[in-house]
């Protein structure tokens, strides 16, 4: 019993809990200015805003776990999903809709291997390692594409069969359909996979070791080069499969897709608790900040919050959090 | 006398021309207890970088249970049973206490999956084995540096070590906390674990090994079973016979003191220190860590929060509540850690010299002049005999002592009156720190007043005219030093407190 | 040498960039002398990089205290966005004369007021509560931005603007220097003095090389930090002015893209963003470069993939090569080094992440 008792203990006193608050709190506002808000329509629209974002973020918390700052995983996503698309449509496959999949995420996957790379060679800041790596593929992308996206007439129909997959199918009062798409269910899957790699697998504690102190991990017996390889490329295939996932929920691929929106993923990770000085962070986190956000950024209509106003308040949002936090930190030093 | 487990034989290492080690033979057996006793610069952390294999010797054999090696890579010697535990303890302050003890073994096996049932077991019964409880699901950041301890040396079990060499352990422990330690100690040497245990206070030394070994100037200079020691021998033979270095005489310069601290404390960390410093004084004080000197030191420096008693300069109360409240009181410190407290490591000495001081060396446009930091540059460097070509050079490329003298330098720049000096010859070569205390003796009898803190017996006794001891944050000991015995000087310092469990001694000092 | 200002000395990254552009310029003269060569060209480069060179001076005394201002565009479009609203709805209508310049004086003082207000959130976040930058600024990023986007619901400004505020984008001083490009280096002048000749700015390097030194050296870092966070938004809306001064309008989503390629100028000019290291005056030698690599590429109708990926790839090619020069440096030093007692305890210092 104790046991249980010093888990529960433990989680009130973590960042997590604090996100968890703040999201109710602000479930409990938005559903009294507007029910609509907690209607099951709503949350399933909630949930379908968070797939590819859900997906990218698990890349993300483990390099920031990592003690670094990843901003290469939407170019590495939009380029494995375009490059997979146009190869799948030269070369006229229809495979079923995992194999565009795989292939995306290992496209991925060698993206992430070249992020290692400049990390375990030259010893490049993160962050500048793969902001120049975003860059490099951005500017492929253009040479190979321009900005033409791939309209749905020439998507490869298993990826449309794909977008069109629901689950809990309802019909409402004014007869219109909606439901849960199956999209869904992979990004809580790979979310689910992440946390058990993260917290089941040596490897996994691997990651959290390299983020508390590289020395030591290295006198521990840890290969840096080979943890990070396994990070970056990790993080690369889930960029791929995002951004696959992307293309075919929206029947399109637009080259130009994903510009700039980096930070705001970023902002949802460190929010859930993963603290970027690294060691630090669960997949609970992840999925708790980015909810918030997503709600914020995407609700606020309902509540009768002019759009113009979303910028403004998402900002304050994440003031407002890493205020309360820094604040925790402090008072933790004291104590 | 068991079976050997590690044997060095004809050890020899230089560094870039330097003779760090010289002719070296050990034999440690199986279960066996050696305290390694040495001070600083004496080759022994050199020694034990050997040992486990991060340094390779230039000649002679290391032999680890009866395998020979000229060059040992530390994975191998970590097979071989070899585990260091160093001052840092190599633990990972964002996984818990269990994970921390288990992980090097998963490595070591070769495991993939986490069973943290299993995890949990093993990590039980190494704690079993040492005897101590700690709470395995606790973040180790959180843990008090004992613990942590206990952590690094439980983890240095479950990896079947055959030796275990700690790298003076009990810097940062309460007495209680060292009692402890022996007992550990003691009974891995039962289950024929052989540890190698590095320090120079004495009553642990004596409390817990079977044999000592001391090693002075690179040389090991006598090896034997601690029955044929005791602490006189033990103080002899680490300071050797110094030759002419003659003791600081004391020239009174006023009878008015500069500082007087009264009934000074602070909470957790010191309580009712009371001394006066007049100019021409060098006052050295020490006691172990953890006595609260460095706190005390700090405090004069406007660093930390003053519970009670005051500061007097001149005669006049002082708040000193940030640094630049010390540095207008003519106060200067010269912290213990010169690379990562004292200097720009990549900024030049043009740079380094003028940080303090950089907002009186404005010229006519409130610019900076560069003229005016140049010639300050210039002139400590002559003043100070730091070895430099050029004043626009990087403080990175200078030796350990040429940097303390810069550290010392930028502070004689503000023209102190009073200069505190933290552990100011930790890592010096013996060239310079007899020069720098040379420097200090100067400056005393120039006026300055001096607190030198320090654990180093040998400077103490003939740099300071008077030493005062802390110990758990209480002054225990005050006196002249030339009324002071070496070895009841060492007695003070290593003399248990008032036998409570001092509170909190998280902090390093 | 008793000059009250010495001349910039040559350090690596200098050297490194003199050479970028020396080469980048003997390139295209040789390839396209007919179009790169011309007066027109090197005009138009000095009305279009002046720009990116502010916001780089911004950002880049942001990247010296191991930080980054990632507000500092929405800053610009902040003050461009007030100015306009100023200039267009609350002035009356062909105002002139002294009215005109009251008006004008009024967006002045407007705008480095802004500047201030903005500098002194974000000094406030990173420096007194140790918020790391870039969370800091990322939120101070969407709250000025929001702010804008509010007070045009969403919309921007555009109109017709006083000839005098035009000429300050388009203009040229004594019809021969592009006004925008007066206008940056008189900052990056008093920023190059600021930081490289004043005591708050060897304060600011010193913090950046090492913070712990610094504070026992009896210097206020909060204070440091916040002054750089300050100057660097003044800096923004000096920005934000030339903005609404060369493109007559005003968005709040205008030059997302600058903020990272300025960061990427400003490693390129040797600004570390582990803090610390790097001359202010190399940031006019990495923008110009850039610069002229644009317009050489666009003369030569090189494929967008090279001038798109030009960044990432100068910024590789720049880092490994200070990767390399800081090794063969660290084993001089460590030869040096280990010449002094060997039981030296080296001790880790823990970087920060931006």
């Amino acid at each position: 019993m104790s046991d249980i008792k010093k888990r529960l203990d433990k989680f009130t006193k973590s960042n997590e809990f604090i996100v968890l608050i703040i999201l109710a709190m602000v479930f409990v506002v938005f559903s009294v200015i507007n029910p609509a808000f907690l209607s099951v329509r709503n949350m399933y629209d909630l949930f379908r805003t968070m797939i590819v974002t859900g997906i990218f973020a698990c890349g993300v918390m483990m390099v920031i776990i990592n003690g670094g700052i990843d901003m290469s995983f939407m170019a590495i996503a939009i380029c494995s999903a375009y490059m997979t698309i146009r190869l799948a449509v030269a070369l006229s496959l229809d495979g079923p809709f995992i194999v565009l999949l795989v292939v995306s995420g290992i496209i991925g996957a060698l993206f992430g291997f070249c992020n290692a790379f400049l990390v375990n060679k030259f010893e490049i800041p993160i962050f500048i390692a793969t902001l120049s790596l975003a860059t490099t593929i951005r500017g492929l992308m253009l040479n190979f594409v321009g900005n033409e996206y791939i309209p749905s007439p020439q998507m490869p129909a298993s990826t449309i069969d794909f977008s069109k997959k629901y689950v809990f199918n309802t019909v409402d009062a004014s007869g219109s359909t909606y439901g849960l798409h199956i999209s869904v269910f992979i990004m809580l899957g790979i979310m689910v996979i992440t946390h058990l790699i993260l917290n089941y697998t040596v490897l996994g504690r691997g990651v959290y070791a390299l983020g508390g102190d590289t020395t030591s991990a290295k006198r521990v017996g840890y290969n840096i080069t080979r943890v990070r390889l396994f990070i970056y490329g990790y993080a690369g295939l889930l960029a791929g499969i995002g951004g696959l996932i992307y293309v075919s929920n929206n029947r399109m691929a637009d080259p130009m897709s994903f510009q700039g929106e980096e930070l705001t993923v970023i902002a949802a990770v460190v929010l859930g608790g993963t603290s970027i000085s690294g060691g630090k962070g669960s997949i609970l986190g992840v999925f708790l900040g980015l909810m918030l956000t997503n709600v914020i950024n995407n609700n606020l209509v309902l509540i009768n919050v002019p759009s113009y106003w979303q910028k403004f308040v998402f900002g304050l949002l994440i003031i407002v959090a890493v205020f309360i936090q820094s604040i925790k930190a402090k008072r933790e030093i004291k104590v | 006398m068991g079976t050997s487990v590690l044997q060095l034989k004809n050890i020899y290492k230089s560094f870039t021309g330097n003779r760090v080690l010289s002719d070296i033979d050990l034999t440690v057996s199986a279960g066996e207890i050696l305290c390694l006793v040495g001070g600083n610069g004496s080759g022994k952390s050199t020694l034990i970088k050997i040992i486990s294999g991060v340094h390779a010797p230039d000649s002679g054999s290391i032999i680890l249970n009866g395998n020979v090696y000229s060059k040992l890579e530390p994975t191998e010697s970590i097979k071989q049973g070899i585990q260091v535990i160093y001052q840092d303890f190599s633990v990972f302050p964002n996984l818990t206490v269990a994970e921390n003890i288990t992980l090097g073994l998963q490595l070591s096996k070769g495991k993939k999956f986490v069973n943290w049932g299993n995890v949990r077991k093993e990590a039980k019964k190494a704690l079993e084995i040492i005897g101590v409880e700690i709470d395995l699901d606790e973040e180790l950041g959180k843990l008090s540096v004992a613990q942590k301890q206990i952590v690094a040396i439980s983890r240095a079990i479950l990896q079947d070590a055959k030796l275990i060499i700690m790298d003076e352990p009990t810097t940062a422990l309460t007495n209680k906390e060292i009692e402890r330690l022996v007992g550990i100690i003691k009974n891995l040497s039962k289950r024929g674990t052989a540890v190698i245990f590095v320090s120079h206070k004495l009553d642990e030394v004596f409390a817990v090994s079977q044999r000592i070994a001391v090693i002075r100037g690179g040389e090991m200079i006598i090896d034997e079973h601690v029955d044929n020691f005791d602490k006189d021998k033990i103080v002899y033979y680490m300071t050797g016979q110094e030759i002419g270095v003659e003791p600081f005489i004391y020239e009174p310069k006023s009878k008015d003191p500069t500082m007087q601290v009264i009934n000074l404390s602070q909470k957790g960390a010191f309580s009712d220190i009371s001394f006066d410093l007049y100019p021409g004084e060098i006052l050295g004080i020490t006691g172990q860590l953890g006595s609260g000197r460095t706190e005390l030191a700090k405090a004069l420096f406007g660093i930390g929060k003053i519970s009670g008693g005051e500061i007097r300069i001149h005669g006049e109360k002082k708040e000193l509540k940030s640094i630049r409240d010390a540095m207008k009181c003519k106060i200067g410190y010269v912290p213990e850690d010169r690379l990562t407290e004292g200097l720009f490591m990549r900024r030049s000495l043009i740079d380094n010299f003028s940080a303090p001081t950089i907002d009186n060396k404005k010229s006519r446009l409130g610019l900076i002049s560069k003229k005016l930091m140049v010639q300050e540059a210039e002139r400590r460097v002559k003043e100070l005999s730091i070895n430099a070509k050029s004043v626009d050079v990087n403080a990175e490329t200078f030796s350990g002592g040429n940097q303390q003298r810069i550290v010392i330098g930028k502070w004689l720049a503000s023209d102190p009156e009073i200069l505190i000096l933290n552990g100011p010859s930790v890592g010096v070569d013996v060239k310079s720190k007899s020069e720098i205390h040379h420097i200090l003796k100067q400056l005393a009898h120039d006026g300055l007043c001096i607190i030198l803190i320090s654990d180093d017996i040998e400077e103490l006794m003939t740099t300071t005219n008077r030493i005062m001891v802390m110990n758990e944050g209480k002054m225990i000991y005050h006196e002249d030093t030339s009324r002071i015995d070496v070895n009841e000087l060492n007695i003070k310092i290593v003399q248990s407190g008032t036998g409570e469990e001092g509170d909190n001694h998280n902090e390093r000092h | 040498m008793n000059k009250k200002l010495v001349l910039p000395k040559m350090n690596d990254a200098t050297k490194r960039l003199i050479g970028f552009n020396i080469v980048i310029f003997m390139i295209f003269a040789l390839l396209e002398p007919g179009k790169f060569l011309t007066a027109f060209n090197f005009e138009s480069m000095g009305f279009q990089f002046p720009e990116a060179g502010l916001l780089t001076l911004g950002i880049g005394i942001t990247m010296l205290t191991a930080g980054a201002d990632l507000s500092i565009v929405a800053v610009a479009n902040l003050v461009a966005t007030v100015n306009g609203i100023i200039l267009l709805q609350i002035m009356p209508q062909g105002a002139s004369g002294s009215t005109l310049i009251m008006y004008l004086g009024i967006c002045l003082v407007v705008s480095l007021l802004i500047g201030l207000l903005c500098g002194i959130l974000n000094g406030f976040l990173v420096a007194k509560l140790g918020i790391f930058p870039i969370l800091a600024t990322l939120g101070t990023q969407n709250l000025f931005s929001g702010i804008s986007m509010i007070l045009t619901k969403g919309q921007g400004v555009f109109g017709v603007f006083p000839k005098e505020l035009v000429f300050i984008g388009n203009g040229k001083l004594f019809n021969l220097i592009p006004m925008p490009l007066v206008l940056f280096l008189s900052a990056l002048v008093v920023v190059y003095i600021i930081i490289h000749h004043t005591s708050h700015g060897l304060k600011t390097q010193w913090f950046g090389s090492n913070r712990k030194a610094s504070y026992y050296s009896g210097i206020d870092n909060t204070k440091t930090v916040f002054r750089t966070y300050m100057i660097a938004s003044m800096l923004g809306a000096i920005t934000g002015i030339l903005i609404l001064a060369r493109t007559n309008s005003a968005k709040y989503d205008y030059g997302t893209t600058y903020v990272l390629q300025a960061m990427l100028a400003s490693v390129l000019a040797g600004i570390s963003p582990l803090g610390g290291s790097g001359k202010v005056s190399n940031i006019l030698l990495s923008v110009f470069a850039i610069q002229m690599l644009d317009s050489g590429f666009n003369f030569l109708r090189i494929s967008s993939f090279v001038r798109s990926s030009t960044y990432g790839i100068l910024l590789i090619l720049s880092v490994a090569l200070e990767y390399f020069v800081h090794m063969r440096q660290q084993k001089q030093q460590i030869k040096k080094a280990a010449r002094a007692s060997a039981d030296d305890p080296m001790l880790d210092r823990k970087e920060n992440v931006l």
